[in-house]
């Protein structure tokens, strides 16, 4: 409604405008006259008005004379040389000083306004008014470069960054939408952003998800950089919602994209009253939980190794804690997560299904504050708060859990004798250098350690730390360098019989350096490039006896080392009217550097012990792999677009897995000398539509995954065998829609999505024994057609607000026995065709209730209930179907998991009078 | 190795967050019924037997014989033997011991009525060294999940060094001995409704079952350094099942296996004790070593399998006592014997005050006649 009385307002003073015929030439002599009365002889004769502040003209002298003087000539002579800079908007002339912005003048609304206060008071100033239109704006009119420096029609770079007004704290994904000309620009993970422009005035929208939106003008002379600032509309727990990129989701070039902030995952109701982004994540379309309680995501049909989590840059290789009911992140540091499923941005690369990138908070930098809570298994806390105001600042976080406490109340034998703990902790400073640079350092452990009946000892960690600093070479290039270290490792002492007791430690390091540059080039072109180098470092382990009484053979499965090196360009433009496009292309070389001399096989033949002809040596090997990605985005209407993409991406790293949901003794393994880099090709395409506070969108995709590793039957991953012995390669197929309505304004928020997917595996040779399912394709193991999921949020005040969520999915692909045969007296069962059969369709519905404490501002601590059911049903859903004899006949039996309603109670709290998310 | 690991993480998440298990009947499709071969060559065994059978549904199991089979076992030697048909699907053959020698290979032909030919992969028969030592600790086992269940877990060591085979199989025969809740003195004769005086008191309280056990145990030492593994795992059992109540026993005998036997033998191990855990494997194709001579993608299920056996019986001599359950008796009026139709025995529930027993009868014979509850009353002479 405000836009249109906006524009109507528009369309009244620009016809006024026209219909007065304005004077807009001057005679006169000017010989040392000071600016203000030259200033006030111009007013008398023509119908411009001049807005300036005093001090800045202080020691201005004008010294001209002439009759039809143009006031544009006049003042360009006058004022530049005293590095003085002006802009004339109709009648209006406006006075600043360097870059600065003008702050808070209606544009538009000037000469209007003008006419008013001449009228009301004659004797204003200039410095008063232009102090009154600043009080009286709606918009603010924003001026970039100088106009000294403008060419028109020259395509210019605006550059700047968006922060937050009370913290400091950069805004990220906040979009700048420029209205004449639809495009667009989107901060990144510093608030930075960048946008080209001819000369000119432009209304901008910016918006962000946790701020709101602005609405000024921008009138560009020429390159130049922009502070914006933007303000919490909220108090504390009014936090009006998720304002979403929504200018993304039609205009912007991503498909098959999420970006959601901590605040949404928030408010989704929560298994044992943890919140978790991963789980919020399974429930957006085209992603599939792996197994209930596991905190793995399968994304379009493909495997859980093949996304690759990203925590500030660092590679995270186990997400979980507690065998997969816990995400391995506390989300009291998370500030927003992204996932690219569909076109990935030619900077990302190493795993062929998705991209998941989490972005931690930046910390406040005006005041300390500190959030924490507790639920019925973990407790955390989290503290952020400036070292050096404003300039450097500090997060740090902890989650740790008590479910030891929970263990020894239960009444089983073997459950006494287990123990469970897990932890993490994270700790980043941000530093702003000065305006050039700025530098962020991040480290993150997580830990779990678990045993089970005495029996068998686990305990993993992911351990690493990034430093990132990004530098403005110009307000056209910037770029942001990085050394990011990780490191997994694993150990287990297997104690179930004492001759084969044995102990195994594996450890993956990964250490890799990367530069991602930007640049802005003229015509809207928008160049990204870099590259990154990352060295693996593997170390599979030694199977040893564990202690003196054990016989095992000691095993070393070996070490491995890779390196993967890639190169990178994309560039986002537009090509003709409503066609943008952005075209990227990724070249990347692997490298193996084998560490035992690798074994050479008959050709033709399977890779067995039988098939061994002799050894290659340590050889080495090199895959190179040149991924196109191109998207198009097609702006049909002003709020619908119609996208495109293709995409091509290879993974040189995976998990050696046979198992249904990952384990925390599986192992990450390199592409090597006879195991290729999975390949993956895809194709999407989407409609995209916002209406009236809605967001819809539609996608088909079809994937093709070649390389695709699988595992021959019955095989042991801790043997003397090498890998190739242990697996074969074949394709993946797979395709869907996936379709997403979201709400996210008003009292209900929310979204329902609807996923059809389809994906199968082909693995076929004419050599024996390299098929698998005799070689004809067969499901994969997450081949989930039918998918629908209904988050919503209803809040009643801004006290109390309810969530539900609605899961419904068809079973995942399961193989069951089809026969039964007699062998010495007993029932033996023969399976089917591999993922021939389903489990039963799954269906679960989720209910929270979140209660804030008193809304006062200045209080000093903020707590919080929710009140969390899953599972409000009850509904036994299978984890898995097995067979067992029973009393003579074979009899089907279904795991659950969660079979009955679970309802949890958590208390969080803010320490500090500061609103945070 | 996974299989048995994933257990326990199953274990714990069920206790901790409300997992449960129940029964799941899904609608399985129709397959064709599979020729299954359950065949074997033990040296030390009188007869050898091939049991020749077609695969049925899951949920319709039953044995289906394959008749008219003609099969035939040839050895490394040169020598052949014709087994006959002595049952439906039951092929018998008595080979001279002198033909079953260590290291020997044998290899199992069979000609079906259809004109089918299948052979077998070669297998050896290998050496089994004497069982090694047996024994139990008392437990609480917690496989199934179900609470505390105090039990014997009983294990046996294998030392094997200086022999061939890496791999072996136990088949575990228990004995023990149960008792009926009453003793019974006397039995009443419903032709004649008369009440008849047991000659020994004993003769139907004590009883004596044997049963092999239906599961599948194996060993290899395949990983290990020696050839020899302690304490592998072999049968439990609860101490509420009241097998340990009096005697108890259990035969061990102890197969040598070839590797892919081996195979065989762990798979199915691994298929019964599948809980559909966690991080369970993928169910794979069932190993058979049988094919069909023209059309190798024939799936053929079973195995033919060579091999020796040593055994030994171990008697446990502690008892683990757990209350007999209850029977209620009513006292039998000796004025209306004519309402029973069939004989009863009869249990002592006192004595009236004229000297006369109370005579009471069970709610169920299974009370007082310890066969109805299976075995036999002659006690096995490896009971003192």
């Amino acid at each position: 409604m405000r836009i249109i009385l906006l524009a109507l307002a528009i369309l009244i003073i620009a016809t006024k405008g026209y219909s007065q015929q304005p004077v807009k030439t001057f005679s006169g002599s000017y010989t040392q006259t000071p600016f203000v009365d030259f200033v006030t002889d111009v007013e008398s004769k023509t119908d411009y008005r001049f807005f300036f502040k005093n001090d800045i003209v202080d020691s201005i002298y004008v010294n001209i004379s002439g009759s039809n003087m143009k006031l544009d000539s006049v003042l360009f002579k006058t004022l530049i040389k005293n590095r003085l800079y002006y802009y004339i908007a109709n009648n209006s002339v406006i006075i600043y000083d360097g870059y600065k912005i003008v702050e808070q003048i209606d544009g538009n609304n000037i000469s209007v306004a003008k006419k008013e206060t001449k009228i009301e008071s004659e004797n204003q100033t200039t410095q008063d008014r232009y102090e009154q239109s600043k009080v009286k704006a709606e918009n603010e009119l924003i001026v970039v470069g100088s106009k000294l420096e403008s060419v028109i029609g020259m395509p210019y770079i605006v550059s700047g960054r968006v922060i937050d007004e009370e913290t400091g704290e950069p805004v990220i994904g906040a979009t700048l939408y420029v209205e004449e000309l639809k495009i667009g620009a989107a901060t990144d993970y510093d608030g930075y952003f960048n946008l080209t422009l001819k000369t000119g005035k432009y209304s901008v929208e910016l918006k962000s998800m946790s701020m709101g939106s602005k609405n000024f003008f921008l009138q560009v002379y020429s390159s130049g950089k922009i502070d914006l600032q933007m303000k919490k509309e909220l108090i504390a727990i009014n936090e009006v919602q998720i304002f979403a990129d929504r200018h993304d989701n039609v205009r912007g070039m991503q498909m098959g994209f999420e970006r959601m902030s901590s605040k949404t995952i928030k408010e989704i109701p929560v298994v044992m009253g943890e919140k978790d982004l991963l789980k919020v994540a399974q429930m957006l379309p085209g992603v599939q939980s792996a197994g209930e309680g596991s905190s793995g995501i399968i994304v379009r049909g493909g495997t859980a190794d093949q996304n690759l989590f990203y925590i500030n840059k660092i590679p995270i290789y186990n997400t979980s804690h507690l065998f997969g009911f816990f995400t391995a992140f506390s989300s009291d540091i998370v500030n927003d997560f992204s996932l690219y499923k569909s076109n990935i941005p030619a900077e990302y690369g190493g795993r062929i299904s998705s991209i998941f990138d989490i972005s931690t908070r930046q910390g406040n930098k005006k005041n300390f504050y500190a959030k924490g809570g507790i639920s019925p298994v973990t407790a955390h806390v989290s503290a952020e708060g400036p070292i050096v105001k404003d300039k450097c600042t500090y997060v740090a976080s902890y989650r740790g859990t008590y479910s030891d406490w929970l263990l020894s109340k239960v009444s089983n034998e073997d459950l006494k004798r287990s123990t469970a703990a897990f932890y993490d902790v994270s700790a980043s400073v941000n530093t702003m250098i000065n305006d050039k640079n700025s530098l962020k350092v991040f480290g993150y452990n997580s830990n779990d350690n678990f045993s089970l009946a005495a029996k068998n000892d686990y305990r993993y960690s992911n351990m690493g730390g990034s430093a990132s600093l990004k530098h403005f070479f110009s307000p056209k290039l910037n770029g942001d360098f990085a050394i990011v270290h990780s490191e997994y490792n694993f150990s287990q002492n297997d104690k179930n019989n004492v001759s084969e007791a044995y102990s195994h430690n594996y450890v993956l390091s990964h250490s890799e350096a990367k530069a991602d540059m930007n640049y802005m080039l003229p015509s809207n072109h928008k160049l990204s490039f870099g590259g990154s180098s990352i060295l693996y470092n593997l170390n599979r382990g030694d199977i040893l006896p564990y202690n003196e009484e054990s016989t095992r053979i000691p095993v070393a499965l070996g070490k491995e080392k890779g390196i993967e090196t890639a190169v990178y360009a994309s560039d986002e433009f537009s090509v003709i009217g409503a066609l943008s496009m952005m075209g990227g292309l990724r070249i990347s070389h692997y490298i193996f550097f084998s560490q035992k001399p690798v074994n050479q096989y008959f050709s033709n033949s399977e890779y067995s012990e039988e098939n061994v002809n002799g050894s290659l040596g340590k050889i080495s090997k090199s895959y190179f792999s040149i991924e196109p990605r191109v998207a198009l985005n097609y702006m049909l209407f002003e709020n619908t677009s119609l996208k495109a993409s293709y995409n091509r991406m290879a993974q040189n790293i995976f998990v050696l897995s046979n198992t249904i949901a990952m384990s925390p003794t599986d192992q990450w393994k390199l592409a090597d000398y006879y195991i290729k880099p999975p390949v993956s090709n895809q194709l999407s395409f989407g409609v995209y539509q916002n209406y009236k506070g809605l967001e819809a969108s539609a996608e088909v995709y079809g994937k093709k995954t070649k390389n695709i590793v699988e595992y021959k039957d019955g095989i042991d991953f801790i043997s003397e065998n090498p890998v190739e012995m242990l697996l074969l390669q074949g394709e993946q197929k797979a395709y869907g829609l996936e379709f997403i309505i979201k709400r996210k304004t008003g009292k209900l928020t929310g979204w329902l999505s609807y996923t059809y997917s389809r994906s199968s595996v082909l693995v076929d040779s004419e050599i024996e024994g390299n098929s698998i399912n005799f070689g004809k394709p067969y499901s994969s193991n997450y081949d989930i057609p039918h998918s629908l999921n209904l988050v919503s949020n209803l809040r009643v005040n801004r006290r109390v607000s309810f969530s539900t969520n609605v899961v419904y999915s068809t079973g995942r692909p399961a193989t069951y026995p089809t026969s039964a045969y007699y062998f010495e007296g007993m029932q033996f069962i023969a399976y089917s065709e591999r993922n021939e059969y389903r489990l039963p369709d799954y269906f679960r519905v989720d209910f929270s209730i979140n209660m804030e404490g008193n809304l006062n501002r200045k209080k000093f601590i903020h707590s919080s209930w929710m009140l969390n059911v899953y599972n409000v049903t009850g509904r036994k859903n299978a984890y898995s179907v097995y067979f067992e004899s029973e009393d003579g006949n074979i009899q089907g039996k279904k795991l659950s998991v969660f079979g009955t309603p679970i309802v949890t109670l958590s208390w969080n709290f803010k320490l500090g009078n500061y609103v945070s998310d | 190795m996974l299989a048995i690991k994933s257990k326990y993480l199953l274990i714990l998440s069920i206790v901790l967050i409300a997992g449960c298990i129940e029964d799941y009947t899904p609608q399985l499709n129709e397959t064709v019924e599979k020729l299954v071969v359950d065949g074997s060559i033990i040296k030390g065994e009188q007869t050898q037997r091939v049991v020749i059978s077609r695969s049925t549904s899951v949920y319709n199991a039953q044995f289906i014989p394959e008749s008219g089979c003609y099969v035939w076992v040839l050895n490394s030697n040169g020598n052949q033997f014709l087994f006959n048909e002595t049952e439906p699907g039951v092929y018998t053959a008595d080979i001279p011991q002198n033909e079953l020698a260590f290291n020997t290979e044998y290899t199992l032909y069979i000609t079906t009525p259809d004109g089918n030919e299948y052979e077998s992969e070669t297998e050896t028969i290998l050496e089994s060294p004497e069982v090694s030592d047996i024994y139990y600790e008392r437990t609480s086992n917690s496989d199934w999940g179900e609470g505390s269940s105090d039990g014997l877990q009983f294990y046996v060591d294998l030392y094997a060094n200086n022999y061939k085979a890496t791999s072996y199989r136990w088949v575990v025969e228990e004995t023990w001995e149960h008792r009926a809740f009453y003793e019974a003195p006397y039995m009443l004769d419903a032709k004649n409704d008369s009440i008849i005086e047991m000659s020994t008191v004993d003769s139907l309280t004590i009883c004596y079952s044997t049963q092999l056990s239906n599961n599948i145990y194996t060993a290899s030492t395949e990983n290990l350094s020696k050839n020899e593994k302690k304490k592998a795992e072999i049968n439990y059992d609860k101490i509420e099942n009241r097998k340990f109540n009096y005697n108890y026993s259990i035969l061990i005998k102890q197969y040598s296996l070839n590797e892919n036997a081996y195979n065989f033998w762990n798979q199915n191990q691994k298929q019964n004790i599948n809980t559909g855990g966690l991080y369970q494997s993928q169910p794979s194709h069932s190993v058979s070593n049988i094919n069909n001579i023209s059309n190798k993608k024939e799936i053929v299920l079973g195995f033919f399998w060579a091999s020796s056996f040593t055994e030994k019986r171990f008697i446990l001599e502690n008892k683990y006592f757990y209350s007999l359950q209850f029977c209620k008796a009513d006292t039998v009026d000796r004025n209306k014997l004519g309402i029973y139709s069939k004989n009863l025995y009869l249990t002592v529930l006192g004595a009236y005050e004229d000297g006369k027993s109370i005579l009471g009868i069970p709610e169920s014979q299974t009370c007082i006649d310890c066969r109805l509850n299976g075995g036999t009353i002659i006690k096995p002479d490896f009971f003192k």
